[in-house]
């Protein structure tokens, strides 16, 4: 077992791979970290260490030094969003660099084919119809899939390049359901309706509890194990159809199980969050940088780092003001500057 | 035969490219194709590297049809050395050269010390092996071409298809990659090289595959066939030949 472990280590360093798996644990040490403070963090206070021992609780079975209710606000109240926060952040994420490889460029997003915009339209619809607010996650989970699979089906009998295609479409649906969104808006009734549907358009954990998190987890585990298992793989398809496919890739279907998956994870991080931009982009920008270009070592460092983000800036949101800033506010706030950073220093091999 | 192609015909929608094409490279040969630009090479590469499906006729490497082969096992017979491009994401040297043994693992699988190993030999049988850090974008041309051919070498298969690999570099980094390419002929590969230069295929090339207008008009040794007449026809100009110490020299005529 140890001899097993030290080879694949002499392995990685005679691969150049020591940083990638280096960052990789590091960012899991951060998420670890952020993870436990988030909890102490709020209206009601609670110690990290008494975080730390409400949550090994029922593993280590300490004295009860902490007071009933810090237990109820460590398992209640703060850890479905917690978890939420590290699962949306984690899923965003992921899809941004899954399709950042599709599409080989390095400026891609989860929302590239429509899926928030088929989410948000999903949304509007159900708040318009009155709709309870399972519904309204069902109903923008639905619309974001559908408005992915119309992409994929248009995409597939657009003429030329596939990639390009599928680039087109995603920016036409998009539009198409934006506007389908618009229109809603200017029906709804604007003292209830309206600011609800603006507000989801926001973006917000603030909803979670423990139920949604467990039915959350699902799709987005369904979709991020794949992503993981088949990430070296992914490093073929940027190298485009051609080359991939003379290394013996089958560019379609690979293609095509990255699509799906990354749609599931975006589809289900969209419809319990709202609108929840940047992090897709700019995280898997941020691990490029830290550990390269490797999917081996970007896709799991990715998932890591996306959850510790989003779990960082929740934090923010819920604490920095009085009133909760809306998350998709403050992901704006921070990424787009980072945007503009990223393009001014283009050359410098993204 | 390494690779046999037969009767090839193929057509994009608006006009014919290939009409009814036949050769056959034997084994451990470095083969240029040669033709005016449009004549089809890029083209023909493409049918035999299995890219393009929709053609007639039949096209044989190392025994097997290509058609009847899924990607994988056409990646273990053939390997594809594109022109020097640039990529989007910066890979490694190492991780681009590791690209090469995907044919060999399973969708799952990561790379490990038996891929990692076959890297290291192919680069260093280019002499690249020192590079294998340096990140592939910031690489010079002719360094980048070399991580190709490494690339093409780490697939383990022994047909070998250059598209134009000299139309980015410079004169000494043709005359480097070139050279390469007719080692790795004398090592045993088959090596199908298109280019835009006579020269080249004169020089460096055992056998030189002509066409024009799609059609096979010169198949045999390069120093039997490529002489002034089949230039001539080839590239509608005249041109005479120089002998010289290290060869024969084509000269346009008007320069002359």
């Amino acid at each position: 077992m140890a001899g097993k472990v030290r080879q694949a280590m002499v392995a990685a360093i005679q691969a150049g791979d020591a940083r990638g798996r280096r960052v990789t644990w590091a960012l899991g040490a951060v998420l670890i970290a952020v993870f436990l403070f988030s909890f102490s963090l709020g209206r009601y206070g609670v110690p990290v260490i008494e975080v730390v021992k409400i949550l090994f609780q029922p593993l280590f079975r300490y004295e009860k030094t902490w007071t009933s209710a810090m237990e109820t606000v460590v398992w209640n109240i703060r850890m479905p969003r917690i978890l939420m926060a590290c699962l949306v952040g984690c899923s965003l994420s992921a899809a941004g660099a899954a399709f950042q490889g599709v599409f080989q460029n390095p400026m891609a997003s989860p929302d590239i084919l429509g899926a928030s915009n088929g989410a948000a339209f999903g949304a509007a619809l159900a708040i318009l119809m009155g709709f309870s607010s399972q519904l309204i996650t069902v109903s923008a989970f639905a619309v974001s899939i559908a408005s992915v699979a119309a992409v994929m089906f248009i995409g597939r009998h657009a003429k030329g390049n596939r990639v390009v295609g599928l680039v087109l479409a995603g920016i036409m649906v998009g539009s198409l359901f934006s506007a389908g969104t618009s229109y809603i808006k200017l029906v709804a009734d604007p003292s209830n309706q309206l600011p609800q549907i603006t507000y989801w358009l926001m973006g917000s954990l603030s909803g979670a509890k423990n139920a949604d998190v467990g039915f959350a987890a699902i799709p987005m585990a369904i979709g991020l194990i794949p992503l993981l298992v088949l990430r070296w793989r992914i490093n073929l398809l940027t190298l485009g159809d051609d080359e991939a496919r003379t290394l013996g890739v089958n560019t379609a279907a690979l293609r095509l199980v990255v699509i799906v998956c990354s749609t599931l994870i975006t589809a289900a991080s969209v419809s319990f969050s709202g609108m929840i931009g940047w992090v897709g982009l700019v995280i898997p920008h941020l691990c490029r940088k830290m550990c390269g270009s490797n999917y081996r070592y970007l896709m799991p460092a990715s998932c890591l780092g996306g959850a510790a983000f989003l779990l960082a800036v929740d934090d923010i949101s819920r604490n920095l003001l009085a009133v909760e800033i809306p998350i998709g506010i403050l992901t704006a706030f921070i990424g787009a500057p980072f945007f503009v950073y990223l393009l001014c220093r283009k050359e410098k091999a993204l | 035969m390494s690779i046999s192609v037969r009767n090839l015909c193929f057509s994009y929608p608006d006009h014919p490219v290939l009409k009814d094409l036949s050769f056959e490279a034997p084994d451990g040969v470095l083969v240029a194709v040669l033709g005016p630009n449009g004549v089809g090479k890029t083209t023909l590469l493409r049918c035999i590297l299995g890219l393009e499906n929709h053609y007639q006729g039949q096209i044989m490497v190392q025994g097997e049809d290509v058609k009847d082969l899924p990607a994988r096992q056409l990646a273990r017979r053939i390997a594809y050395i594109p022109q020097v491009h640039g990529n989007a994401f910066g890979y490694s040297v190492m991780d681009m050269v590791l690209m090469g043994t995907s044919p060999m693992m399973s969708p799952a699988a990561v790379p490990h010390q038996k891929q990692i190993d076959a890297a290291m030999t192919a680069m260093k049988s280019v002499g690249i092996e020192n590079l294998k850090n340096r990140s592939f974008v910031h690489l010079s041309g002719g360094e980048q071409q070399l991580v190709l051919i490494a690339r093409a070498l780490a697939q383990n298969a022994k047909v070998l298809l250059m598209d134009e690999p000299t139309s980015s570099l410079d004169f000494g980094n043709q005359a480097m990659v070139l050279n390469q390419a007719r080692s790795l002929a004398r090592g045993g590969y088959t090596v199908l090289m298109s280019t835009h230069n006579p020269q080249h295929a004169l020089w460096y090339a055992d056998y030189a595959l002509a066409l024009e207008g799609g059609e096979v008009v010169g198949f045999g040794q390069t120093d039997k066939i490529l002489d002034a007449d089949l230039i001539s026809r080839l590239y509608k100009m005249r041109v005479s030949m120089v002998s010289s110490r290290s060869g024969m020299l084509i000269c346009p005529e008007e320069s002359l």
